[in-house]
């Protein structure tokens, strides 16, 4: 794993002609037109996409300001590895640069090296995260090698309560991988808004397993995976999240190649007011692409949940398989679901399903189960553990969720 | 005993058992037919506790003592087992899992020790094979993509394990194949003991052929019309419902 300073190529060029010419009252410019940017993103206005429509602005109210205080703190002269060294939780003692084979390049090496994303203008998070501070991760598997990376750091710079991380994953041809990404904050009464960017890059036949954790109460998170696969790649992105203020992920795939598999499986558990909000574009581009989603929410409290999933079938990719799954748990009279799964569809010879259901616990399944012997509180609880334990079962073995699954387990419990 | 008494059933304000008494004794196995809508299934669910079932009046006894009162789960615990038409299929619920529990359930209600996870296996296996039925059906969620026949087994499954002392069957034998009806009936025939009392609901003198009941009871518009031996039910098979119906 290699950490690096700087930016994906398409501001690389942009940024090395300001950092060349020592250009600093040009690289705040920059830096203030990313603000504009984000400050420009109103969901009142007609540009905005229809994908933020349902997006509750209101919650990011708080953490607008800290963005804004972020970026303007942001200067030059510390453009980031300083910072993200010192402040960030990544931390370079010479044992764990040793034991994780953390690299810091230089700008020379960052702008020789290949890495391209072609994400970062779909939303103004992402945009924001790479001009905030210009501090990546990249980890990259070389063509036949499996590796496997638990508790990959992800906070890479943080400042005022605002944290930015960027991790780009490249798997060369054949490579396999498995990362194990936990949003963790304990024991900190900050308000934190998490911006992070995840660009993952997988080559011929490469297989790569992402397991990410949510579970920062403060925290106010919007996460952005961009996937790119090439034929016959396989990529499986398993998340859960059971204790953020706010959390918005937006993945976009592209299977590009032929014969690719792509998974996706979440769950939420949600309560009092947290916010959840699950996007999904799979954009099928080649044949006999196969692809799987199904998300998970099981909701009480106030809490709101909105699921959007597109799947786009390209005129000439034949013989796709790609079905979208939202099963909704309801457990209170003002929790809200809002779920979309839309499929687009412009090849012929393709097999596509999608459904959703918003419901509560059904009262035959707690009749069958009482009538067994089991008190009606033990019954719902089963229930609700049956509903999400096959999420977890995605999980690799060596992500660790045991605080995770007690904490949910927990959480189900004082809904019955 | 089961007792029911002048049990009077409303479903949205309909009434569907209508002043109905029956006395069934243990050590005895009676079967209850009737036409379609007669509230045979409604009986069945009335005794399990179905909260959907209002019951107006009358009462129900299980030795001597009215079980009206009683959570679904505390009827069970009474020794209380219904095999139901149709089984709900639980996704995510373990099949292993959720017969360990149901079984500790009840080793705790009768102040026995509960039994861990290997003890379990093997008394499990025991009962498997007495079913035909593969450990596969353990490792599935409970009646998830089981076919009519599986459901049907697991059921029985359930109620060797649970060794309850009043049983319900409710149209066990609907989309039962032959093989599994005799594989199921000659279960129920073992279970048979002085200490235990079968109401065995079905449309089909098929499954009487299997196993015999002592008394036959028949239930028309919530009534109960007519009570025989065995015979009852070759002569409904024969003739149907109709003379029994202008009769009563």
């Amino acid at each position: 794993m290699v950490v690096k300073e700087g930016m994906t190529n398409r501001l690389l060029s942009f940024l090395d002609t300001l950092v060349e010419k020592r250009n600093c009252q040009g690289f705040s410019e920059f830096r203030k037109e990313s603000m504009a940017a984000y400050d420009a993103f109103d969901q009142n206005k007609p540009e905005v996409r229809e994908a933020w429509r349902f997006f509750d602005f209101s919650v990011l109210d708080s953490v607008s300001d800290v963005a804004r205080d972020a970026l303007e703190e942001s200067c030059l002269d510390k453009r980031c590895s300083d910072r993200a060294l010192c402040d960030g939780v990544l931390n370079f003692s010479s044992d764990q640069q040793g034991e994780q084979d953390f690299v810091a390049c230089s700008e020379g090496q960052l702008l020789g090296d290949k890495v391209m994303s072609v994400g970062l203008p779909r939303s103004v998070f992402s945009y924001v995260n790479s001009l905030t501070f210009s501090d990546l991760v990249l980890l990259k598997v070389e063509a036949g090698e499996d590796k496997g990376f638990r508790e990959l750091p992800v906070m890479i710079c943080s400042t005022k309560g605002m944290v930015v991380s960027r991790i780009h994953i490249v798997l060369e041809k054949g490579a396999k991988a498995t990362v194990f990404l936990p949003h963790r904050q304990k024991g900190s009464s900050t308000e934190l808004f998490h911006n992070v960017f995840l660009d993952i890059d997988l080559d011929e036949d490469a297989e790569l397993q992402v397991d990410v954790v949510d579970a920062s109460l403060q925290c106010s998170q919007i996460e952005t995976v961009m996937v790119r696969q090439q034929r016959g790649s396989r990529f499986v992105l398993n998340t859960l999240s059971y204790a953020t203020r706010m959390s918005r992920r937006d993945i976009h795939v592209s299977l590009l190649g032929e014969n690719t598999k792509t998974y996706l499986n979440g769950l939420a558990v949600l309560s009092e007011k947290q916010r959840f909000y699950q996007h999904a574009d799979l954009d099928h581009h080649s044949k006999n692409g196969q692809a799987e989603q199904c998300f998970k929410t099981v909701l009480s409290g106030t809490s709101f949940c909105e699921y959007s999933g597109l799947v786009t079938i390209q005129p000439k990719a034949h013989g796709c398989d790609s079905s979208q799954e939202n099963p909704n748990l309801l457990l209170s009279d003002q929790a809200r679901v809002m779920t979309r799964p839309q499929l687009k569809i412009d090849a012929d010879d393709v097999l596509c399903g999608h459904g959703s259901t918003v419901g509560q616990l059904d009262d035959a399944h707690v009749l069958y189960l009482q009538s067994r012997g089991l008190k009606k509180q033990e019954a719902e609880f089963l229930l609700l553990q049956g509903f999400v334990t096959d999420i977890y079962d995605n999980f690799s073995e060596d992500s660790d969720l045991v605080e995770d699954v007690s904490a949910i387990t927990e959480q189900l419990l004082s809904y019955v | 005993m089961l007792d029911i008494k002048n049990l009077v059933v409303k479903v949205e304000d309909k009434v569907i058992i209508d002043d109905l008494s029956m006395t069934l004794e243990k050590g005895k196995r009676y079967a209850i037919m009737g036409p379609n809508g007669s509230g045979k299934s409604t009986l069945s669910k009335t005794i399990v506790g179905c909260p959907d079932f209002e019951v107006v009046s009358g009462d129900i006894l299980l030795d001597g003592e009215s079980i009206l009162d009683l959570d679904v789960d505390e009827r069970s615990l009474k020794g209380l087992f219904m095999a139901f038409q149709y089984p709900v299929e639980i996704p995510g619920v373990n099949n292993e899992q959720f017969l360990r529990m149901i079984y500790n359930v009840k080793q705790k209600a009768l102040g026995k020790k509960e039994v861990d996870p290997l003890a379990f296996a093997s008394l499990i296996d025991e009962k498997l094979s007495v079913l035909h039925m593969s450990e596969t059906y353990l490792e599935r969620a409970v009646n998830h993509g089981f076919s009519g026949g599986e459901k049907k087994r697991n059921e029985i499954l359930q109620m060797l394990l649970l060794d309850p002392s009043y049983v319900i069957l409710d149209e066990t034998d609907s989309g039962l194949d032959i093989d599994a009806l005799k594989t199921i009936s000659a279960v129920v025939n073992s279970q048979k003991s002085p200490d235990k009392l079968f109401m065995i609901i079905t449309h089909y003198q098929r499954l009487l052929s299997y196993i015999e009941p002592d008394v036959v009871h028949v239930m028309a518009k919530g009534k109960l019309i007519c009570s025989d031996d065995k015979s009852l039910a070759l002569k409904l098979e024969e003739k149907g419902y109709d003379w029994l119906l202008k009769k009563a």
